[in-house]
């Protein structure tokens, strides 16, 4: 896994994230995110895009779990959605994390993702996620943006990092069917 | 917007081995595993129309009633459930890791594999968007270090253009 950037909001805030112009050197690609934004509740949900496509072309399956209670939730969406960000009345300086996982993001297939995510206020409120995700576009994947839904900032310090993962051999593993 | 940009990039997870099924096929084996990372990770990507369960056989070690137990629950996106040892998609003649699903995936993680200390503890992540959504924790009663996998369905034969990745992951 190999980094390929890092961006860290700065003071001012900004209203999403994007990684452009993403390589097409890997096999999988990973998104690893600590984000706050500036809606007045204690978590947001966000939503991932792919290649600019906010059409109605997402879908999920999601189990989550409050602390308290369990549920599972699943409809088309036109991103990919996470309740893995904290609001500005979350405790200061908590941010909500979260990893989404993209295998074959060159496949001219559908795109399947999988992600786990987590919002934690201070022991008074959390939500974890897990997720199975899919994208009907059938182009490679050039670019991802993360956007708040209900806030309209990312805040300062809200980081989000790419990685790229290739696969391969090590000449000693074997595989057969 | 600061921006920091790794150069030269630093690599973790290093690439074993990668196959893509050009037909269906019973089961795919990973064997003479290097001993020299901390943990393997499994990705699995699943092909529309497959939907079954999953299953991976630890060094031929095929006592499933002894030596495989796991903890599991799931969403189908109306309601969530755990099971341990059984429930949706348990697989009879393997160790079941989770839901293959259509357009789905499943990335497996084992810890410490080549510790001889220690039981082996596997956690998984796998499902579709169109079905459900799975996370097990998986236990192979064993301190041997993990030299093959063998990984299969319990729906039949693994479908063609299926991909399966193993990483090692270095401490």
């Amino acid at each position: 896994m190999q980094a390929i950037q890092t961006v860290t909001v700065g003071s001012g805030g900004q209203s999403s994230i994007t990684f452009s112009s993403i390589p097409d050197t890997y096999t999988d690609l990973v998104v690893l995110c600590s984000l706050r934004s500036n809606r007045t509740a204690e978590v947001e949900r966000l939503t991932f895009r792919f290649n600019g496509d906010s059409g109605s072309n997402y879908s999920y399956k999601a189990l989550i779990g409050t602390g308290s209670s369990k549920f599972s939730e699943g409809i088309t969406t036109n991103g990919i959605i996470s309740y893995a960000a904290t609001g500005n009345t979350a405790t200061a300086n908590t941010f909500g994390n979260l990893s989404l996982y993209i295998p074959n993001y060159l496949s001219s297939n559908q795109k399947s993702t999988s992600q786990d995510g987590v919002f934690e206020n201070n022991a008074t409120n959390a939500w974890q996620n897990i997720m199975a995700n899919r994208w009907t576009g059938t182009a490679p994947i050039n670019s991802i943006t993360v956007t708040p839904d209900f806030g309209t900032l990312w805040l300062e310090h809200s980081t989000a990092t790419l990685y790229g993962i290739l696969a391969g051999s090590d000449g000693t593993t074997t595989v057969t069917t | 917007m600061a921006q920091t940009v790794y150069d030269p990039p630093v690599s973790t997870y290093i690439p074993l081995q990668t196959i893509t099924l050009g037909s269906s096929a019973s089961s795919v084996t990973f064997a003479s595993i290097p001993q020299t990372y901390r943990d393997l990770v499994l990705v699995v990507t699943v092909p529309t129309g497959h939907n079954s369960g999953s299953g991976v056989v630890i060094n031929s070690d095929t006592d499933y009633s002894s030596n495989y137990s796991r903890v599991a629950m799931a969403g189908d996106g109306s309601s969530g459930s755990s099971f341990v040892n059984s429930g949706g998609g348990n697989p009879t003649a393997n160790h079941d890791l989770g839901a293959l699903r259509p357009n789905g995936q499943l990335i497996a993680q084992f810890m410490d594999y080549s510790a001889t200390d220690k039981h082996k503890t596997i956690l998984t992540r796998a499902g579709g968007a169109a079905n459900d959504v799975w996370a097990v924790a998986s236990r192979w009663a064993d301190n041997s270090a993990v030299t093959t996998l063998v990984f299969s369905t319990d729906g039949g034969n693994l479908p063609a253009a299926m991909v399966l990745s193993l990483y090692g992951i270095a401490s």
